[in-house]
């Protein structure tokens, strides 16, 4: 009887092949409910994990900023009181010989001269190893000095008149706030932190280099077509986008840092095409799909073992890739009015997150659908360079917006592999809304 | 895939909770998707894997010996087969099935497992396996034997 069986294999399984259902409306309407309440949770925390990383490392990121422009504004500040503390304390003479000058004039006897720190009280003027940049109080605690220490009788009429008058008090005050309390002079290196958000359209291309090793075509068709041009043949890049938020650190008033967080997606239509049988890397027979970001294999459910030689159609196909970049740039600031013009130029540390492909395969009985969320042969990471032009317009003290062309390129490609190497670039235009702080 | 659902189920509603749970199965794991091989025979294996969790905790009642009312010399006679079939009768013969012989019938012959697979996905040693498909089959071939022979009594009558 056992030669039968395969007789009745043959009749269930056809059926089983021809058989076609559809769920009621009701049981999706379940399977939405359950995805909601089960499934929405999962899909939440998963971005929740991108979004703390994120965080954290624009936390690093900051620190690390502000830790090295820090110790930059410390250098200068040093360097900027050690050559100029002289004049500093001259100053409080308001152009006139120094107080301690004068006041060592009024006594000829240098012996019987009398430190400032005798005249005034010691935390009026500080040690003098401190640098002698006046805080902002110092104009305040200068009035207070006059109002309760009387002017010595040493000090001649002259001088003792700027110090017992009001107003010479008052204008000390204000040469005093006009030369030191003023924040810009206070420290002209002030560093000035930027918050950008910003959104562009990409225009997107590649640079497709033919992996020799890999590349089937050259090294196996007599033809010897270029993979390369095929590929590009085939492929047409669709519009693209990019959004994030940028970070800039202005060290002084020519030169800045700026980082940040942009994620970009690029989209890429195929045009049908006719994909062959090859040997998988564990041995067994599959259709390859070649594209400048990878390939895949794929194995239609079909009774008959795929065999070399083979080929199947695919319909068009859709591709997607998004990528997380961390910019680490340099900036030029030109200031004229409300315009100010940032070219930056920089690296770039670039993750793709995700690969989308989607796409229908033909055989003579059935057609299937593959969707794909990563391919063979494309790396997750690589490194860039890029540049952008920051045209900046102040609407406000601390507010400004931007139009902002950009231009990226991978200088190291995102395939390994493959029948071709890729290095995508793209050119940007967008807008951003700035917060100085 | 409801299709799919239909063949492992004893009938509609039981392949519409297995429709669901495998639904859930494929968005919570589709990030484990290892791009070797379709999209489709993912979620194919990922319903025939939510068919038999289903039909593996209902275990002790899949335990079922052959139908004694067979006929085993019928069995032995040439049998006739139609030159085709309705998908949609024959499905209802293999739901008629105990879970257990329809199982390994569904996984040996649609699925294209070998038997040692299988005692290892129903956790059932090998012996046991070939034993089930061999009653599935003599189940399965009498019926659409019968209903060939019943067939061509009508054809004869009219």
């Amino acid at each position: 009887m056992r030669k039968y069986w395969h007789r009745v294999d043959e009749i269930f399984g056809k059926a089983q092949e021809a058989y076609q259902d559809v769920p009621s409306a009701a049981n999706w309407e379940k399977i939405s409910g359950a995805l909601d309440r089960g499934d929405a949770e999962a899909y939440k925390e998963k971005y929740l994990l991108w979004k703390r990383a994120s965080l954290t490392l624009l936390l690093l990121l900051s620190f690390a900023l502000y830790e090295i422009t820090s110790v930059q504004v410390q250098k200068k500040s040093s360097l900027a009181s050690i050559g100029s503390a002289p004049n500093k304390k001259a100053d409080l003479s308001i152009g006139q010989p120094t107080l301690n000058a004068r006041v060592a004039n009024d006594n000829s006897d240098p012996s019987q001269s009398k430190t400032r720190t005798e005249y005034f009280p010691p935390d009026l003027f500080g040690s003098a190893n401190e640098p002698q940049v006046a805080s902002p109080i110092a104009g305040r605690e200068l009035n207070l000095a006059l109002q309760y220490n009387p002017v010595p009788e040493q000090i001649n009429p002259a001088t003792k008149n700027i110090f017992s008058n009001k107003s010479s008090g008052e204008a000390i005050n204000r040469n005093i706030s006009a030369k030191f309390i003023d924040p810009d002079n206070i420290n002209p290196t002030r560093p000035k932190w930027t918050l950008s958000a910003f959104a562009s359209s990409e225009w997107a291309g590649y640079r497709l280099d033919n992996d020799p090793p890999n590349n089937i075509a050259s090294s196996q068709n007599q033809n010897k077509e270029d993979e390369a041009d095929l590929i590009n043949a085939r492929e047409r890049h669709q519009s693209s986008y990019s959004t994030g938020i940028f970070v800039s650190r202005q060290l002084d008033t020519k030169w800045g840092l700026k980082s940040g967080l942009i994620f970009s997606q690029t989209s890429i239509s195929i045009i049908p095409q006719e994909i062959y049988a090859t040997q998988t890397p564990d041995g067994s027979m599959a259709f390859k799909y070649v594209m400048s970001s990878g390939y895949i294999y794929v194995k239609p459910n079909r009774r008959r073992p795929i065999m070399v030689g083979d080929s199947i159609k695919s319909a068009a196909a859709q591709h997607q890739f998004t990528t997380l970049t961390l910019p680490m740039m340099v900036s030029r600031y030109f200031t004229k009015g409300r315009v100010t013009l940032i070219p930056s130029v920089g690296i770039s540390l670039n993750y793709i997150t995700r690969a989308r492909f989607e796409t229908e395969l033909q055989t003579r009985r059935r057609t299937t659908y593959v969707f794909l969320t990563r391919l063979e042969g494309m790396k997750d990471f690589y490194v860039g360079a890029l540049g952008d032009m920051d045209i900046r317009y102040a609407i406000g003290s601390r507010w400004s917006i931007s139009m902002l062309p950009s231009f990226r390129y991978a200088l190291t490609p995102i395939t390994k592999d493959n029948v071709v190497r890729t290095f995508p670039y793209s050119f940007s235009l967008g807008g951003a809304l700035s917060y100085t702080f | 895939m409801m299709a799919v659902c239909m063949w492992y189920a004893h009938n509609r509603e039981e392949a519409e909770e297995i429709l669901q749970d495998g639904f859930l199965r494929i968005f919570k794991y589709v990030h484990t998707f290892n791009r070797q091989g379709s999209f489709e025979a993912w979620i194919r294996s990922i319903m025939v894997s939510a068919a038999l969790t289903k039909y593996r905790n209902k275990s002790a009642r899949m335990w079922v010996v052959m139908d004694p009312e067979i006929d085993e010399d019928e069995l032995f006679e040439e049998p006739i087969f139609a030159s085709s079939y309705d998908e949609k009768e024959l499905l209802k013969l293999v739901q008629k099935l105990p879970p257990m012989y329809r199982l390994v019938f569904n996984l040996y012959v649609f699925e294209g497992y070998k038997h040692k697979q299988i005692a290892s996905l129903l956790d059932i040693s090998e012996g046991t396996s070939k034993s089930n498909l061999h009653d599935a089959r003599k189940i399965l071939q009498r019926s659409i034997v019968v209903r060939e022979q019943i067939a061509q009594i009508r054809i004869k009558t009219i």
